[in-house]
């Protein structure tokens, strides 16, 4: 096992998919060799990063637009959430 | 006309549920896939407006979320191939092992307070930087996978890929992404 195919097997490995007897030697070298340990953490806190991202906010600007827009197209207004579109009287 | 009678008989949700619920997942996807935010808003007017028309369709939140993936996607994806193609800086893996396979040099552990750092406004631009900067195909299954947090059979699905190809493409692009923000995150080396 080397640091090379440690980190080519790593999503497999991360998520419990290798084989047995792969997944051991794959653990055993990770509790050897410190690059390796600090790589494989740093992959798994790069994808809990990545699901922050979700549930992000609208922008203002954005919302205001698109409710403009969908209101133009559905031949209604459509309220603006709380915190979304103020400042656009037209989308009240 | 049709839309307006269609609003007018959902008994589900109502558009500004929908809106709230719904327009920052698919504004976000739709921007991410195809990095552009004004594409994306295209994208998120049409989705939408599909959506209003009908979700006196659907049975459930589940069966709604599933068809706003596909529906988001699909627009994002033709939307893209009928613009043409970008040019800008992508992330790019270099060599890191040496011919025995050892990493080239040691890999220092990330900073300890990294989780406190992920609401940090600064931390989060610098994490859509680097997904903006992932090569299209790496871009489009880590966006649904590790964003979004669809499963990888329902992610080969909506992107036409084999579920091989889409944890191949996937791990590539949490490499790339580990890559660019290690800079950021390292620590200081003893």
């Amino acid at each position: 096992m080397t640091c090379r195919h440690l980190v080519k097997r790593l999503l497999a490995f991360a998520s419990g998919e290798l084989p047995a007897a792969e997944h051991t030697r794959c653990r055993d070298h990770v509790r050897r060799c410190t690059s390796c340990a600090a790589f494989a953490e740093s992959y798994l806190v790069t994808v809990r990063m990545a699901r922050t991202l979700a549930g992000t906010d609208l922008p203002c600007d954005v919302a205001a637009r698109l409710l403009t827009g969908l209101a133009e197209r559905l031949g209604r207004r459509v309220q603006a959430p709380k915190g979304e579109g103020e400042g656009d009287p037209g989308l009240r | 006309m049709v839309a307006v009678e269609n609003a007018k008989r959902v008994t589900g949700p109502t558009p500004e549920q929908i809106f709230r619920d719904y327009a920052p997942r698919i504004y976000h996807l739709a921007r991410r896939l195809l990095n552009n935010p004004a594409d994306a808003e295209d994208v998120t007017q049409d989705v939408l407006f599909k959506v209003l028309r009908k979700v006196h369709t659907f049975r459930g939140d589940a069966a709604l979320s599933t068809w706003l993936h596909r529906v988001t996607v699909n627009a994002a994806l033709a939307f893209r191939r009928r613009e043409a193609s970008q040019h800008r800086r992508v992330l790019r893996l270099q060599e890191q092992f040496s011919a025995a396979g050892a990493h080239r040099a040691p890999i220092r552990p990330w900073v300890p307070d990294v989780g406190a750092r992920l609401q940090a406004e600064e931390t989060r631009r610098l994490i859509e930087d680097a997904v903006a900067r992932l090569p299209e195909n790496y871009r489009d299954v880590f966006v649904l996978v590790d964003v979004e947090g669809v499963a990888n059979g329902e992610a080969a699905r909506l992107l036409g890929l084999s579920v091989g190809t889409v944890k191949s493409r996937l791990h590539r692009a949490r490499l790339l992404m580990r890559a660019a923000l290690a800079p950021y995150f390292e620590g200081v080396a003893a």
